[in-house]
């Protein structure tokens, strides 16, 4: 950059304008897949996981200290999406130029030795004790329980576990009540033979050398065991915390559709997903976000037929994440998001398991944050967002027929204030002439030009529906109509605004309520300023320009790869449940923009009873 | 270049756009009350070289359609208020200049955007009416709806009568009146860009629509003498014999030659104008009845599409033909014949009817050629398709030349129903 003669400014804004030089980073585009593509990727993803099968578990342990060599590896594949062609050497390089080099070089073996001795599990009972407690900070910290045992056998042991987080009835009846009464099997038979793992009861129990990984075990609220002389710590699952049950969707709601929502637990989100979708290929991988809170992630896929890249390129944000803690979706989602300036969603929120499920059956992923019970589906377009719960549930005329009602309400809770002040400031020979003198007559006593009245009505509104939300239960609601009905009458009979706008803000609040996605509503309601402007400032013109300005962003947008327009631009391939909702049994191609391994959702005849002769 | 300081251009380019945008809008904004709107302009001559313009413009006070007459009491001419509307008379030495004089009394932006109709007044129509639409036409707000209409009497007068009968909304109703056109054809429906273009065109001369202030004197009395049944009566607007309601009437056609009136067409002879011209699409038409003397046939006629007009050139003297084809459906026999079950008797009713409009047509064409010369129904478009080039179709002056066409009209009437009973019963004769 420096060798080159600088250039002068208005060469630069042209490379500016022409997007020849641009300060973003590279985006992940997805790239297109023809069938035979998928078919071989399909192949190849068979084969992969055979062999996966083959390595044996213990590769796991070694995972977080190869973690920097599979990112590097990721990154270098994920951008052109053509793994094959990048050498070895450009891994290497890739890798170097993440990792930080230290002030005083240490060679890397060196490093990775020091690390290890520091955490591996110690091979006494006071070491290990010591070093739990320092973990932990106890004494200060009240939650750890320790439970000193001596076996039978007059070894000392210990079990620690985090108090609340634990069934405790496990912990008594299955790990210390064999424990301790081992003494009459040992009795009669060798002692020293048996494992620790055999002698505790629970359903799922792990050996861990690394303490690291045995604090993050204890914080899910698994219970370590340990006896002297052993060089690993035994982890038994005794997850057993408060939690809320499964409840009815909050949000989402339907009249039709199934009742249930997630709830904040991981584990009862995956069950409800499974139980949906019993498939052994639905696959669910867990990652640990926050470095202070180690909030557990999990995303949930369908195995052979979303496209591995969108996995993996899921994989790569939730794994490049630095961050202290997270505790929401919605916090998750900003981390994560293609494009955060961006007013639309680009990742699409919900409560519901079997709005999960169907799209995890289009080709996408959910990820599933711990603690929070809104469910990220990636990659979403427009037109999902558009897509309501109960779509599936409706007969296909219903939902059509409503798509369109959400259609117009898009463009309502967008355009209409901006496009009522251009009339009425600009083009006054567009309004027919009963409307026209109808609207002087109602805007005689008003003193405010429309712009200050369009703003106060919309601040009011804003204000009411902000208010109604803070003001808790029944009340909230009641202040949400009752306020909006005082003010608006109030507010005409004071001649502070006039009648008819009263009505374009209240059509345009309830077209913005009639947005199925709760994000979608929340960036129409900002853009619609952004048009009231555009419309006082140069009437259909300004509108025009900002029809335009917010086009090229929209096509600008990507969601994980997808283009956030896609079906219109780029053209796809239409499919039969996108913009309209034609009958299940037309429904035989999954989205084309996904590009999924397997296209094909049903055969071309569905309904096989149609082709047969009735008995 | 640091990025900080490009993204600080970029900032400051799109801002100075903004600005720059926002400054050429926001001069043009005016809110909706800062301007009236004028409903109706109608133009008279004044003393000397003056015209004297009246203007009825839209009052925004709430009660204002209170049915009748002014609110401050006294008539509409005192004030000047009528069903939330007020009329004002200035006189100026242009339209124009009218405008900007009231501008300074109306104490708000007079707006011709919203103007349904400008009214010349007959006396002024037939002086020509030229040199006033033009400068009107410049304005860029003076809509497309706006209609051209020549009254009989004083344009302030007539619209001193404008007024709303049916619903509390006037431009409502005035615009619905024009719609009436297609349903009676006794009048045309003229806007203004169209009579404009006309006044400018070499191939067609204007009309306009001919209308008037019914004084309701026309209405016999009782007792007078009885005459027989016309059918037909040769009206002028403001002669229609009737009694309540709207005062104002449109009747019949005003043909114009340049920008002068010259004449105009009663109700029936606009009609046969509007079916030649293929304006007219439907509508009951009363023939007397070939067969028994003192009866009439009415009928009900559609235009089966626009007419077919074919002309050509010989020995540079224009021949005309125009063909149409009409779909007949019997309304009423008035003898109660039916026609339907003598076949001679049916076809004899088709040619009849095919007579009966060839010679409408023929005498208006015949009326528009030598009383005054002037081609309303634009045959000078299709006789410009003789000619390779408009300075050649210029030369030939077709507007002078269209007396020495030779137009002949062809009809092809096609009885279709026979009306809803299809074998009436003679009514019993008197015993």
């Amino acid at each position: 950059m420096s060798e080159k003669k600088p250039k002068n400014i208005i060469w630069q804004m042209l490379e500016l304008i022409s997007y020849k030089k641009t300060s973003r980073p590279k985006t992940f585009i997805l790239p297109e897949m023809d069938e035979q593509q998928s078919k071989q990727r399909q192949e190849s993803n068979k084969r992969q996981e055979s062999e996966q099968q083959q390595i044996p578990e213990n590769r796991q342990q070694s995972k977080g200290r190869n973690q920097a060599d599979e990112q590097a590896k990721d990154t270098s594949q994920i951008p052109g999406g053509q793994e094959q062609k990048h050498t070895q050497a450009m891994v290497v390089e890739r890798a170097g130029q993440r990792r930080r080099i230290p002030k005083k070089p240490l060679a890397a073996s060196e490093v990775k030795s020091a690390r290890v001795e520091k955490d591996q599990v110690k091979t006494d009972v006071n070491s290990n004790l010591q070093v739990l407690r320092q973990a932990f900070h106890v004494p200060e910290n009240k939650d750890l329980i320790i439970r000193d045992i001596i076996l039978p056998n007059k070894k000392r042991g210990f079990l620690a576990f985090l108090d609340g987080m634990v069934n405790k009835i496990i912990i008594n009846e299955y790990i210390l009540r064999p424990l301790l009464e081992q003494e009459a099997t040992s009795q009669s038979g060798n002692t020293k033979g048996i494992a620790l793992e055999d002698i505790v009861l629970t359903n799922d129990t792990q050996s861990l050398k690394n303490i690291n990984e045995v604090i993050s075990e204890i914080l899910k609220g698994n219970t370590a065991v340990y006896v002297d002389g052993l060089d690993y710590i035994l982890i038994c699952e005794t997850i057993g915390f408060e939690k809320r049950g499964v409840e009815t969707p909050k949000t989402e709601i339907v009249v039709k559709g199934p009742q249930e929502a997630f709830s904040e637990n991981l584990r009862t989100n995956i069950t409800l997903l499974r139980r949906i979708i019993r498939n052994r290929d639905l696959v669910t991988e867990f990652f640990e976000i926050g470095e202070k809170s180690s909030t557990v992630c999990a995303i949930v896929y369908l195995q052979g037929l979303v496209n591995p890249l969108v996995v993996r390129e899921v994989k790569r944000r939730l794994e490049n994440i630095k961050i202290d803690f997270v505790v929401s979706a919605g916090m998750l989602e900003e981390l994560i998001e293609d494009n955060p300036y961006s007013l639309f969603p680009t990742i699409l929120n919900t409560e519901r398991p079997d709005r999960t499920a169907a799209s995890i059956m289009e080709g996408r992923v959910a990820i599933i944050l711990d603690g929070t019970p809104i469910v990220l589906i990636v990659p979403v377009t427009l037109n999902a967002l558009m897509h309501s719960s109960e779509d599936a549930a409706l007969k296909w005329h219903n939902t059509t027929a409503l798509r369109m009602v959400r259609f117009c309400a898009f463009a309502i809770a967008i355009l209409l204030p901006g496009f009522y002040l251009a009339l009425t400031t600009y083009h006054h020979e567009m309004i027919p002439t009963e409307l026209l003198i109808a609207i002087a007559k109602a805007k005689e006593n008003v003193p405010f030009p429309t712009i200050i009245e369009v703003l106060l009505m919309e601040l009011g509104f804003e204000l009411i529906r902000e208010a109604g939300i803070r003001i808790p239960g029944i009340v909230g609601n009641t202040l949400g109509i009752i306020g909006a009905l005082i003010l608006g009458e109030a507010a005409v009979s004071a001649n502070i605004v006039s009648p008819v706008l009263i009505i374009i803000v209240a059509l345009t609040g309830l077209s913005n309520f009639a947005l199925p996605n709760y994000s979608l509503a929340f960036g129409v309601r900002i853009l619609r300023f952004c048009f009231i402007f555009a419309g006082a400032v140069l009437g259909f013109f300004g509108l025009a320009l900002a029809a335009v300005l917010l086009t090229l962003m929209l096509v600008n947008l990507k969601s994980f790869g997808v283009p956030f327009m896609s079906i219109v631009a780029p053209r796809t391939k239409r499919g039969k449940d996108i913009v309209l909702r034609w009958p299940l049994w037309m429904q035989e191609k999954r989205p084309d923009f996904l590009n999924p391994l397997d296209s094909q959702r049903q055969p071309e005849i569905a309904r096989q009873w149609t082709q047969q002769d009735p008995e | 270049m640091a990025p900080k300081k490009l993204s600080f251009l970029k900032g400051a380019i799109v801002l100075v756009c903004a600005c720059c945008l926002s400054l050429t809008g926001c001069y043009d904004a005016k809110e909706i009350d800062q301007e009236v709107f004028t409903l109706v302009i109608g133009v008279d001559k004044g003393t000397g070289n003056m015209i004297r313009v009246t203007f009825q413009v839209s009052t925004y006070k709430e009660d204002g359609g209170n049915g009748g007459g002014s609110q401050n009491g006294g008539s509409a001419a005192d004030t000047g208020e009528l069903d939330g509307t007020v009329i004002s008379t200035v006189e100026a030495p242009s339209l124009i200049e009218s405008i900007n004089m009231l501008n300074s009394a109306s104490n708000r932006q007079i707006s011709l955007s919203q103007t349904k109709m400008i009214i010349f007044s007959e006396e002024y129509a037939r002086e020509g009416v030229g040199r006033y639409i033009e400068p009107l036409t410049r304005f860029r707000e003076v809509g497309e709806l706006m209609r051209v209409l020549v009254c009989r009497g004083r344009a302030e007068d007539y619209i001193l009568e404008n007024r709303s009968f049916i619903g509390g909304s006037l431009p409502k109703d005035i615009e619905l009146s024009f719609l009436q056109s297609a349903n009676t054809g006794y009048y045309p429906d003229v806007f203004l860009n169209e009579f404009y273009v006309r006044l400018l065109s070499p191939y067609a001369q204007a009309i306009a629509i001919y209308t008037a202030i019914n004084d309701f004197d026309s209405l016999p009395e009782d007792g007078m003498e009885k005459g027989i049944i016309e059918p037909h009566p040769d009206l002028k607007p403001g002669e229609i014999p009737r009694k309540g309601g709207n005062k104002r009437e449109m009747l019949g056609t005003v043909v114009f030659s340049g920008d002068k009136m010259v004449g105009y067409l009663n109700q029936n002879e606009t009609r046969f104008y509007l079916l030649a011209t293929g304006k007219y699409k439907r509508g009951l038409f009363t023939l007397d009845d070939p067969k028994s003397a003192g009866d009439f046939i009415v009928l009900e006629v559609t235009a089966h599409g626009a007419p077919k007009v074919t002309t050509f050139l010989e020995n540079e003297i224009p021949y005309i033909y125009l063909e149409m084809l009409l779909d007949i459906d019997i309304a009423a026999i008035q003898n109660r014949e039916n026609y339907f079950l003598n076949p001679s008797a049916y076809l004899e009713l088709e040619k009849y009817i095919e007579t009966y409009f060839v010679r409408g047509m023929e005498e208006v064409i015949r009326k528009t050629q030598q009383e005054w010369n002037s081609d309303i129904f634009e045959f000078g478009k299709k006789i410009a398709g003789n000619f390779w080039t408009i300075p050649q179709f210029e030369e030939y002056n077709w507007l002078e030349r269209y007396r020495e066409a030779k137009i002949d009209v062809k009809v092809k009437a096609n009885i279709s129903r026979a009306g809803y009973y299809f074998h009436p019963r003679p009514i019993e004769p008197e015993k």
